[in-house]
């Protein structure tokens, strides 16, 4: 079974985020980066997979400099090779011509499965997935977090989440999955797979050899433009009591009753 | 401007993220003129065909599909469909199915695809969207890049539901469809529905949350007994949910859902910045921890400091009195 894996490096969630003057950009010199969490099920769904079956799992990611570390760690969970789409053309990217890179360059190899989370946790979009596999003509089934498979038959079966409930779906290879929480409980990289990770290859993919053209990638192939960032409205300052309890009790009910007008 | 509405029903019920979508393209409608088109893909016999009219449609298109759901048949179905008739807007709620499906779509018009919005404004001649980042932690506007149809999916308990006018009469029109059985690589073979009475956290107006200060799964259900109290659904931190003491579906949260109820109650739930990310946009927040200082007050309208399992018990029966229930 060959696989392939989309992954993201996001900001980990401790993180408070903050627009700097301009609202155009989110500040990013204090920001620590993660494997997105849901990309974490992606890669370890695909690392099962491998262990039971055999095969190699590659893994795909695009983005700046610093995302190398994000594939380093999927390297160091057992992933075999790791593709870097970096390129200043790739900059601006949104989810449409991210999805357009990221599908020319898994064309270029077979596989069988791909995988991706469900959704990236700084943009929330959860496009990309469904994207790829249209782009690559294949099927596929968003917020998986249940996979079992068939390789004689080249058939699986999926259970993916609905509001109030679950679908049990099935499906031909090769198909792209979503992941979602509940999947798989992802491996912590193990010295020794940090160590394996150091002498395997991360290779950096440009739009040239794609074959892409320059204005059918990054900002130039997007399909939303960002205007600016706004922060929340502003909470009012709360009402809080600790005296008596069943008094508190009474004046919290009047209060959502009477003011807030939510009973 | 021309609208097309999403419209999902079950049976002969029009889902409530659907009326959401029709009072923003009523709202639309009546700034800009055009028509709005609800498209319904069904095999259900049209049931609700006719009420579309009174939510808003000018037009309704139906297409009588009996496969059930799919990514790739919703797809080609809509895609030709638009390509027929060329709208300049296209509006859905945001559930798991649009969800699943838009993003096919809008890759193959290549048209640009605005997920889980929570504002649509339109000013001179151009739309603008807003939608929440970073898990709820601060919003962005953004527009299309000038491609038409743009299609947008709304955050549900935003938008106003239309409200109905059943002077409102139409013709339905019947799209045929055929699409090669070679397109369809995936089969619905079994439903799984939640416990009956399950109230979808994205959907509530109202939701008691559960946390660490539980003690444990059993506990739930004094949760329970407040959420059945006030018809509200049960929300859980993620504390709650790696635990093993209620499902991943009612997490709250950056790895879970984002909601936006009228009235959150926060139990036992210390306010953690991944969990705040979920539910900071709730209209009203509720919290009761033990911890004067639990970063959830930060946020919370009201805050009660005390034991949740006082505090929880006599807000039922106080509720119940106010309620006569």
């Amino acid at each position: 079974m060959n696989i392939a894996v989309c992954i993201k490096q996001v900001p980990d969630t401790e993180t408070i985020i903050k627009i700097l003057p301009g609202d155009k950009e989110i500040e990013t010199g204090e920001i620590k980066y993660i494997l997105n969490p849901y990309d974490e099920f992606a890669v370890e769904e695909a690392l099962k997979i491998k262990e039971q079956f055999g095969g190699d799992v590659d893994v795909y990611t695009l983005g700046p400099e610093r995302v190398k570390e994000a594939l380093k760690t999927c390297l160091a969970m057992g992933a075999d090779k790791a593709f870097h789409l970096y390129h200043d053309s790739f900059k601006g990217s949104d989810s449409h011509s991210s999805a357009l890179a990221l599908s020319a360059s898994i064309k270029k190899a077979n596989y069988d499965l791909i995988f991706c989370g469900k959704e990236a946790i700084d943009d929330n979009c959860g496009q990309v997935g469904g994207a790829i596999a249209e782009m690559l003509k294949i099927p596929h089934i968003s917020l998986v977090t249940n996979l079992e498979l068939d390789i004689d038959n080249k058939t699986g079966t999926v259970i993916r989440e609905i509001e109030n409930g679950y679908e049990h779906i099935e499906f031909s290879f090769p198909a792209l999955i979503t992941c979602q929480k509940g999947l798989n409980n992802p491996r912590l990289p193990s010295l020794k797979g940090i160590m394996k990770a150091r002498k395997k290859e991360i290779i950096i993919v440009t739009p040239d050899s794609l074959g892409l053209p320059a204005d059918s990638v990054g900002e130039k192939a997007a399909k939303t433009k960002i205007l600016n960032y706004f922060a929340p409205p502003q909470r009012p300052i709360g009402k809080f009591f600790n005296e008596d309890i069943k008094d508190s009790v009474k004046n919290i009910v009047k209060l959502l009753r009477e003011e807030a007008k939510v009973i | 401007m021309n609208i097309f509405v999403i419209v999902e029903s079950s049976g002969n019920k029009i889902k409530k993220g659907t009326l959401e979508a029709f009072g923003k393209a009523l709202e639309l409608k009546n700034k800009k003129g055009g028509s709005i088109f609800a498209v319904l893909i069904s095999c259900e016999n049209e049931t609700c065909g006719a009420k579309l009219f009174n939510y808003g449609a000018d037009e309704v298109l139906y297409v009588e599909w009996p496969k059930g759901y799919s990514a790739e048949a919703f797809t080609n179905i809509f895609s030709s469909i638009i390509e027929e008739n060329k709208p300049d807007l296209i509006l859905a709620s945001s559930t798991s199915h649009i969800e699943d499906f838009t993003p096919r779509l809008a890759a193959r018009l290549e048209a640009p695809l605005i997920a889980n919005c929570t504002k649509i404004d339109v000013f001179d001649e151009k739309l603008y969207f807003s939608r929440s980042v970073y898990s709820g932690k601060i919003f962005v506007k953004l527009t299309g890049s000038g491609n038409i149809p743009v299609i947008a999916t709304l955050r549900t308990n935003i938008f106003k539901p239309a409200d109905p006018d059943l002077s409102k009469k139409g013709k339905i029109n019947h799209i045929p469809i055929y699409l090669e059985p070679e397109l369809i690589q995936t089969k619905i073979k079994k439903i799984v529905e939640g416990a009956a009475g399950d109230i979808n956290i994205t959907e509530a107006k109202i939701i008691v949350s559960g946390g660490r200060g539980l003690k444990n799964g059993e506990n739930f259900s004094i949760i329970k007994k407040l959420a059945d109290t006030l018809g509200a659904a049960v929300g859980a931190s993620r504390a709650t949910v790696d635990a093993g003491w209620i499902d991943h579906q009612h997490q709250v949260g950056q790895t879970g859902k984002t909601v936006t109820p009228d009235l959150y109650i926060a139990c036992g739930i210390s306010g953690a910045i991944q969990h705040l990310a979920g539910m900071s946009s709730s209209k009203y927040i509720l919290a009761i921890n033990t911890d004067p200082d639990a970063s959830i007050f930060k946020i919370a309208n009201y805050g009660i400091i005390g034991d949740l399992f006082q505090v929880i018990p006599l807000l039922t029966e106080e509720f119940k009195n106010l309620l006569n229930i």
